[in-house]
C-alpha cells in the first residue's frame, strides 16, 4: 500500500492524493472503508470542479496533521462561537465570491466540518457592519 | 250624567250603605247601547282603510306604468345618440386613414425598429431562444422543461455581462442549512439589516428562528413563555429587537423552576433604564447561588 488514492472530478479530471490528506473528508474516508483502500480504483467526486477539488486537498494537506473533529459535539459548537478564522485559513480563502461558495458546497458536500465553518465564518464577515443596499451589491 | 250624579248624591248621604246596594239595571241598558256603539264605529273605520289601502295600490301601480313608459322613451333617445356618435367616428376614422395612407406620406428608406435594451448585451442575452427539436416536442416538452433552462443558461454563460446577474444567486446555490449557519455567527445588528436585505432571508431567519449571538434572548422552548419584567413582551420566532430593557443577561433555572427574568445591566447610574432599586430587576442584585 503505497497510501494513495485517485479523485475524479467533475468534468473527468483525475487527481491523485495522498491517504492521510483525504481523511480530513468524512465522505471519503468513509467510501474508503466501505470499497477498500485500493490503488486501482477511482473515487468518483461528481460535484465538485477539478478546480475547486484542488483547492481543498491544498487545505488539506495544511491541515492533515488536525485530529478529527466531532460537529455534534456541543464543547466544538461553544469554541466555534468564540474562535476566529486561523491566519493561513483566512489567506486561503481571500478569493472570489463565486469560489468561496464553491468552496462551502464542496465542503459541505465532502463533510469536511472546518473548512466549512471557515468558509461560513468568512462569508459572514463579508456581511458584517453593512447595510442592506451594500449586501444586495 | 243622570245617573252619574244620582249616585254622587247618594254617597254624599250614606256612603257606608252604597257597597251594599243593588245594582241598577239602567246601568246595563246603557252599557249594552255603548258596545253597540263601539262595534259600528269600528266597522266604519275598516270599511274606510280598506279604501284607503285599495286607493293606494291603484296609486303605485299608475306610477310604476308611467315610470316604465318614460324609461323607454330614455333609451330610445339615447340609442339614437349613440348610433349619430358612432356613424361619426367611423367618419372621422376613415377621413383620418385617407390622409396617412401610403400613397399622401413621403417614402421612408432603411427604418429599423428600435431595441428596447440599453445595452448590447442585454439585448443578446434576451434575444437567445432556443429551438426545440421536433423528437422533444412529441414527447410533449415544453419550453419551460428542464432541459430548455440548462441549454439556455449554458449559453447565457458564455456571455460576459452574464456574470452580473450570476453573482445575484449565488446565495440561491447554498441550501437553506448552510444559509442559516452563515446568518448563526453575526451580531443582532447585522441580523437585522439581513432581514431588510430580502424576503428569502426574513424568511430564513424566521422559520429557522436564528438567534443572534449576542441577544438578550434565552433559546429554547422553557424560556418561550418567560416575559421580560418590564415591557411584559415575550421573544418571536428570530426576533431582532434591540430593546433597552432586555439588552441583558437573563436568569433562569431550568431545575428550581420559576421565576426566571433578565438580570440587570450592573451599571452604576441608578436611573438606567430598565432599573428598579428595590425589586428584583435591581443593580445590586446577586444570584443567590453565588452569594
Amino acid at each position: 500500500m503505497s497510501g494513495i488514492v485517485t479523485l475524479v472530478s467533475q468534468d473527468q479530471q483525475k487527481i491523485e492524493v495522498e491517504l492521510n490528506v483525504i481523511r480530513q473528508s468524512k465522505v471519503i474516508s468513509g467510501m474508503l472503508q466501505d470499497l477498500g483502500e485500493d490503488e486501482d480504483t477511482e473515487y468518483p467526486i461528481p460535484n465538485v470542479s477539478h478546480a475547486i477539488l484542488k483547492k481543498i486537498i491544498e487545505w488539506c494537506e495544511q491541515h492533515k496533521e488536525d485530529a478529527p473533529v466531532d460537529d455534534e459535539d456541543p464543547s466544538y459548537q461553544e469554541k466555534k462561537r468564540t474562535a476566529e478564522v486561523p491566519r493561513w485559513d483566512a489567506e486561503f480563502l481571500k478569493v472570489d465570491q463565486g469560489t468561496l461558495f464553491e468552496i462551502i458546497l464542496a465542503a459541505n458536500y465532502l463533510d469536511i466540518c472546518r473548512l466549512l465553518d471557515f468558509a461560513c465564518m468568512t462569508v459572514a464577515d463579508q456581511i458584517r457592519g453593512k447595510t442592506p443596499e451594500e449586501i444586495r451589491k | 250624567m243622570v245617573e252619574v250624579f244620582r249616585l254622587v248624591q247618594r254617597f254624599d248621604q250614606h256612603p257606608e250603605s252604597l257597597k251594599f246596594l243593588p245594582p241598577l239595571d239602567e246601568e246595563k241598558i246603557e252599557e249594552e247601547s255603548s258596545e253597540r256603539k263601539f262595534t259600528l264605529d269600528c266597522d266604519v273605520e275598516l270599511r274606510g282603510l280598506v279604501k284607503k289601502v285599495v286607493q293606494f295600490f291603484n296609486d303605485f301601480a299608475d306610477r310604476n306604468i308611467q315610470s316604465k313608459k318614460k324609461q323607454n322613451v330614455k333609451d330610445r333617445r339615447r340609442n339614437k345618440t349613440r348610433l349619430k356618435q358612432k356613424i361619426k367616428n367611423a367618419e372621422k376614422a376613415q377621413t383620418e386613414s385617407e390622409r396617412t395612407s401610403p400613397k399622401n406620406l413621403p417614402i421612408v428608406q432603411n427604418v429599423k425598429p428600435k431595441p428596447a435594451y440599453s445595452t448590447p448585451e442585454q439585448y443578446l442575452r434576451d434575444s437567445i431562444r432556443l429551438r426545440i427539436p421536433e423528437h422533444q416536442l412529441l414527447r410533449h416538452v415544453t419550453h419551460q422543461s428542464d432541459w430548455y433552462f440548462k441549454q439556455r443558461n449554458e449559453l447565457r454563460s458564455q456571455i460576459p455581462g452574464e456574470a452580473i446577474y450570476a453573482k445575484r444567486d449565488l446565495f440561491k446555490q447554498l441550501p437553506d442549512h448552510l444559509v442559516v449557519n452563515i446568518f448563526a455567527d453575526l451580531p443582532r445588528a447585522d441580523l437585522a439589516n439581513l432581514k431588510l436585505v430580502c424576503r428569502d432571508f426574513d424568511w430564513l431567519i424566521h422559520a429557522y428562528d436564528v438567534l443572534p449571538f449576542d441577544s438578550g434572548w434565552r433559546p429554547g422552548r422553557k424560556y418561550a413563555e418567560d416575559r421580560c419584567e418590564k415591557c411584559k413582551r415575550i421573544r418571536q420566532r428570530g426576533d431582532t429587537s434591540i430593546c433597552r430593557f432586555h439588552s441583558k443577561m437573563y436568569y433562569g433555572d431550568p431545575c428550581s423552576g420559576p421565576p426566571t427574568f433578565y438580570l440587570c445591566c450592573h451599571k452604576t447610574d441608578k436611573n438606567a433604564p430598565g432599573c428598579v432599586r428595590h425589586e428584583k430587576h435591581d443593580n445590586w442584585y446577586l444570584n443567590p447561588k453565588d452569594s
